[in-house]
């Protein structure tokens, strides 16, 4: 299923609010420049793994398949996924 | 040791194994005894593949090893024929006890097939299938005339393969005991259920992936009165020895540790998950040792098999113990099994067993069964995966998703929690009743 890229933000936000829920942490506001990995947001590597692989299972979209591509900030993961 | 003859003769017309197409009696299996013997006989033969797996073929076979030297090979058709080795060379086809074919040999046979003894297949969980050299008086070492008597007069149920190391184990610990041997058709639990309460069967053994599929196909229909279950073949999980007990007060819940290579090595009757540590320190009944090398279990058994026929190494150390695969852990007076050493997941650079994370997730009380795999991903190698089959009053899937992975990170540490939940009515079973399917 293709997604654009607002879609995508929202959905990554709804995919973080669950962990963060199921964490018992409180929610957090994304935004596109939020860097997803820095200790900005409290979420580690494999909460990270959990928000691609439901992305992944979410648009049919594997980015990743050739190799890992770098990204910093939540829209640049969003643009991985995007059509 | 009572032989397997005796106890046939001691049933004399009464039924030894039930059967959809009717009773096979002690008197009937000694018959085809004595036709395979002469079809033997007749041929000059001493090697003989059965395609048969009707128990009471099995058991006439049986008795026929005890009694002359001979070379039984048991194939199975989850294996097909086709895949055994060309160098068991079997000079006779058991297709019926009315079709025995003769086989003309292209070489004359040479080596361990040439050898009498039982020759089991074992499918293993990866690999071709590999062929197993093992003695009648091994495979029946274990079956000890205070078991026996303390089984006599059961009524069975076979869940396994016949041609199976278990199913063996299942047909010659009924016929020991004089008991009779239930066979159906179908192996779905709830046909396995439906037989169990029609024939009143008292003596019931499985694999844990088996006996958690029959207790959620009892939710209906009312329960068999067993009085002993026996757990095999995979590592019994304490939530299921639990709901066991639970659910049959009545009866003696044992889970055993055998291997086909290894042969049956010792039973745990004691409601706990793994085995007391203080077994490593000493010798058990039937000269059974148990040591652990690098996290891994080892065994001496003298009911080991003799190797494997067809020159694939065996899996011995150096100092002559058997590597059975199976990591384990000390945890205060007991060893618990961790999984197997073929399917540990590295997840962000740890280690992860993935049977460990099922048996936390089977604790839980909707958590009928549970099969825990790898999703790999470029972040951190590996993340786990589970499939759930819910248990009676289980909420919808997407609240029961959400249920269990709180479960999860309140008590597992972050790498072992599954990143991915899937609610479904069942998971992949092998014909061997193990879960299977992608790790």
């Amino acid at each position: 299923m293709t997604m654009g890229h607002e879609e995508l933000i929202t959905r990554i936000q709804l995919i973080l609010n669950q962990i963060l829920d199921a964490k018992g942490v409180p929610r957090v506001e994304l935004s596109e420049d939020v860097p997803v990995l820095d200790g900005t947001l409290p979420i580690d590597s494999l909460d990270l793994a959990q928000i691609v692989i439901e992305l992944q299972s979410a648009t049919g979209k594997d980015p990743f398949r050739d190799g890992f591509i770098q990204f910093r900030t939540v829209g640049e993961l969003a643009r991985l996924f995007a059509a | 040791m009572k032989s397997l003859r005796t106890a046939l003769e001691a049933r004399g017309d009464a039924a030894v194994v039930l059967r959809e197409e009717g009773p096979a009696s002690g008197v009937e299996i000694l018959a085809r005894t004595r036709r395979f013997e002469d079809a033997l006989v007749s041929h000059g033969a001493s090697r003989l593949l059965s395609l048969d797996e009707d128990p009471a073929t099995l058991l006439a076979l049986l008795v026929l090893a005890e009694q002359r030297p001979a070379g039984l090979i048991l194939g199975r058709a989850s294996i097909g024929a086709e895949q055994l080795p060309d160098s068991l060379e079997p000079q006779l086809v058991v297709h019926s006890p009315d079709r025995i074919a003769a086989r003309a040999l292209s070489a004359p046979a040479c080596g361990e097939v040439s050898r009498a003894g039982i020759f089991l297949l074992t499918s293993g969980t990866t690999g071709p299938p590999k062929v197993v050299h093992q003695t009648l008086e091994a495979l029946t070492a274990r079956m000890q005339a205070e078991s026996l008597a303390r089984n006599r007069g059961g009524i069975w149920l076979l869940t396994y393969e016949t041609h199976s190391f278990a199913g063996l184990q299942v047909v010659l610990s009924a016929a020991l005991s004089e008991g009779v041997l239930v066979v159906g058709q179908g192996r779905t639990p709830a046909e396995l259920a439906r037989l169990a309460r029609k024939y009143g069967v008292t003596h019931l053994s499985g694999t844990p992936t088996f006996w958690r599929s029959l207790l959620l196909a009892l939710d209906t229909g009312g329960l068999p009165a067993l009085r002993q279950i026996t757990l095999g073949g995979e590592a019994a999980d304490q939530a299921t020895l639990d709901r066991l007990q639970r659910t049959f007060p009545q009866a003696r819940v044992t889970h055993i540790y055998a291997s086909t290579e290894a042969g049956a090595l010792f039973s745990v009757s004691d409601g706990r998950a793994g085995f007391p540590a203080a077994w490593l320190e000493q010798e058990l009944p039937g000269g059974v040792r148990l040591r652990i090398r690098d996290g891994m279990l080892e065994v001496q058994a003298p009911s080991r098999m003799r190797g494997y026929a067809g020159g694939e190494p065996a899996p011995w150390t150096e100092d002559g113990w058997l590597r059975t695969g199976d990591l384990v852990q000390i945890e205060a007076d007991r060893v618990l099994f961790r999984g197997r050493h073929d399917q540990v997941v590295n997840v962000a650079g740890l280690k992860v067993f993935p049977d460990e994370v099922a048996a936390y997730l089977l604790a839980h009380p909707l958590v009928g069964e549970a099969r825990v795999y790898a999703i790999p991903n470029p972040l951190t190698g590996a993340v786990l995966g589970a499939e759930v089959v819910p248990a009676a009053g289980a909420p919808p899937p997407e609240v029961l998703e959400k249920e269990l992975l709180v479960w999860c990170l309140k008590g597992l540490p972050p790498h072992k929690v599954p990143r991915r939940f899937q609610i479904v009515e069942r998971v992949a079973v092998s014909s061997s009743w193990k879960k299977t399917g992608p790790q």
